[in-house]
């Protein structure tokens, strides 16, 4: 009863978890763009991120080391060196981007300039990483994250022409008014917002730092194959809502008050409370995961002690760098970039630097010197290898992409 | 190793020379064209995402927070295409023409953008801010 | 446990080094070889450290991060931490060792952040569990 009861806890904490700035962005500007047109990209990137995941589980679970842990092994210090530094650049954008988010939606609720809400949300973030437990730190954001299903009940209650939303489902090209250029590049944006770098670093050390044994596959394997689709449901509710209110009169989102406001127009004050809170729930829990991961992915790699287990004063040095990143990510901020914009950029490169996270995932849970009998299966590697393929088209794509549409235009 | 590195240093003086040169050459007519009607389009967003707003408020959805800041957001864009249009330097009388018919346009939302927020709960307020705001997106979306 | 034949390069180096209670001490940085009498080599030592580190990695990169190691280095005279083969129980994902962590020297980097910048935050004694 008592296993039953934390596996669901984890699935609702893997679903509410799921949802970041990226996201929320990339769903409701492409929504108000290309209608569903581009539905299938999250659904393509929601597979990927559940194979990818799956086998970080897998991998922190039987060799109790995180996958990054092993990168510099398996590619050689100067291979994983020019990877970290990617990794890291990438997901210090992305910390400022979901900083920016959690100051956008404190400013939705009370209208005071985000940018004075921005070094309030970086200490408050850096208090609860310095204190708060890893485990309740990640459940109490999860959960508050699954307020998002507001989207979900806001679309239905829309009562929007399903049969509309059902041909753009099936229609796979740009609508009028939109390039193929453009297309691709939303489709890369919200390829990347589901498969963040991110992500994967911090599921697969967050499982060394709950110490995850071979018993708890199981819990690894339904966190990601049951929470993480329905994680994506409400990415495409997000969208959908989007297309539903904006789409028809050719609104352009480049706002984050644009993104809830579908919620308000469908269920009025208390939606709006709600929706208000699943964003700065869904931004917050994605700060702590990408201020954490940009200490992992550093540490990792010089085998520093990492982690939130042992007193801060024995990790000093992993805390002074996430304690720097985050100082970077408010710095990146108060030079007056808009966080949509910060969002958008940290979209492109995370796109450009998915093999540097993706290919040493593969590789290692290759690895029978570290997964003994539970290396990758033939299904696993083809489905692999396939994203690794789909995953270096996008990043070869995305400056490109970037420069000829001028940012999606 | 050397090498590499005079490539890569090559690279990077191209992309600035490339920047730089940009930056340099004199703005075509069609060119300008396409600058007034990205600030057109986005500004008929920011109009038209205001109106919802004010029909929400009409109908007691969102919180007057809310509607500040989704005010201030909408405002926001409307000066980001005003100042895009104002640095652009005009290349000939035609692009003149179609500044003036536009720039007024672009100031006017802004204003009429601001009616929503000020309105606060009144309701024939907020109905004309919300008319005022579709008229004039029908205007924006007509510039051609 | 320990692998047999042990191959250095695919075993031993870059690998983590942990402790008796699995507390992180490092990469295998650099290892320590010698001849024994019977001419085969043999590993004496493991040395960790970010400029042994830039050294074995060496060209640009290596040459940057050894100066960027000796910098951050109190003394600035980096000595990369020692830790003969003997204490090394078993080489698996991990190499672990038979001692704790205490008993080893703690990196100079670590000890003057641990000094001076997070130990100074009130709750850098508080376990987070």
């Amino acid at each position: 009863m008592k296993r039953l009861f934390s596996i669901t806890l984890g699935i609702l904490t893997a679903i509410g978890g799921f949802v970041d700035i990226g996201d929320l962005v990339a769903n409701s500007e492409t929504g108000a763009r290309f209608g569903m047109r581009l539905a299938w990209v999250v659904v393509v990137g929601v597979i990927g991120i559940c194979v990818y995941a799956e086998m970080c589980g897998r991998v922190a679970a039987v060799s109790r080391r995180p996958v990054f842990d092993l990168v510099r092994e398996r590619l050689g210090p100067r291979i994983a060196l020019v990877n970290l530094i990617g990794s890291y650049l990438v997901t210090l954008l992305t910390l400022s981007a979901e900083i920016g988010g959690v100051a956008l939606a404190v400013e939705l609720a009370t209208s005071v300039h985000y940018l004075l809400w921005v070094p309030i949300a970086a200490f408050v973030l850096w208090v609860v990483l310095w204190r708060v437990k890893f485990e309740i730190m990640e459940r109490v954001f999860g959960l508050a994250g699954l307020a998002l299903v507001v989207f979900v009940v806001a679309l239905i209650s829309l009562n929007p022409p399903w049969g509309d939303l059902g041909r753009q489902l099936t229609e796979l090209s740009p609508p009028g008014g939109e390039t193929w250029a453009t297309y691709g590049f939303f489709a890369v944006s919200l390829f990347a917002a589901a498969l963040t770098p991110y992500e994967v670093f911090f599921f697969s050390s967050g499982g060394v730092e709950e110490k995850w044994t071979r018993r708890d596959l199981i819990t690894s394997r339904l966190n990601v194959f049951v929470g993480f689709p329905l994680g994506g449901l409400l990415s495409l509710a997000l969208m959908a809502c989007a297309a539903v209110l904006f789409e028809p009169v050719g609104i352009r989102v480049d706002s984050i008050s644009q993104t809830a406001l579908p919620v308000a127009v469908a269920l009025g004050k208390l939606g709006l409370a709600v929706v208000i809170l699943g964003i700065f729930a869904a931004t917050f829990g994605a700060a702590l995961e990408t201020g954490l991961s940009a200490g992992y992915t550093i540490a990792q790699y010089f085998g520093w002690q990492w982690g939130k287990l042992v007193r801060p004063r024995e990790a000093a040095r992993f805390h002074t760098v996430v304690l720097v990143s985050i100082l970077l990510g408010v710095a990146i901020l108060l030079t007056t970039a808009d966080p949509v914009t910060v969002t958008e950029i940290s979209l492109v490169f995370s796109a450009v630097a998915l093999p540097l996270t993706y290919l040493p995932i593969l590789v290692v849970a290759n690895d029978r010197d570290y997964l003994g009998d539970q290396v990758n299966g033939r299904v696993t590697n083809a489905l692999g290898v396939t994203y690794l393929v789909i995953i270096l088209v996008a990043a070869v794509a995305a400056i490109p992409l970037m420069i000829v549409t001028g940012m999606g235009g | 190793m050397i090498v590499r590195g005079w490539v890569v240093a090559g690279l990077v003086a191209v992309a600035a020379i490339t920047a730089v040169v940009a930056d340099l050459v004199p703005p075509t007519e069609d060119g300008y064209r396409s600058t007034v009607l990205t600030s057109a389009r986005d500004a008929r967003s920011a109009v038209l995402t205001a109106a919802q707003v004010g029909d929400a408020a009409q109908h007691g959805r969102v919180t007057t927070l809310f509607v500040d800041a989704a005010v201030e957001d909408a405002r926001d864009e409307v000066s980001t295409a005003i100042s895009d249009l104002v640095d652009a330097d005009v290349p000939g009388p035609g692009s003149q023409e179609l500044r003036n018919r536009v720039l007024p346009l672009l100031t006017e939302s802004s204003a009429r953008i601001k009616d929503v927020a000020t309105a606060g709960d009144d309701h024939d307020a907020l109905a004309a801010a919300t008319n005022d705001l579709r008229r004039l997106a029908d205007a924006l979306g007509g510039v051609s | 446990m320990t692998p047999d034949p042990l191959r250095v390069e695919f075993h031993l180096l870059d690998r983590q080094v942990v402790d008796l209670d699995g507390r992180q001490v490092g990469k295998v940085d650099d290892l320590e070889l010698a001849v024994g009498d019977d001419g085969a080599l043999r590993v004496v030592a493991i040395h960790i450290g970010h400029h042994a580190l830039g050294l074995r990695i060496g060209g640009v990169v290596g040459r940057t991060m050894a100066a960027v190691a000796r910098r951050l280095h109190t003394t600035g005279d980096p000595q990369p931490l020692r830790i003969p083969y003997e204490v090394v129980k078993n080489v698996g994902s991990a190499v672990e060792l038979s001692v704790r962590h205490e008993l080893l020297d703690t990196p100079s980097l670590e000890l003057w952040l641990r000094d001076n910048v997070i130990g100074r935050i009130p709750g850098a004694n508080h376990a987070g569990e």
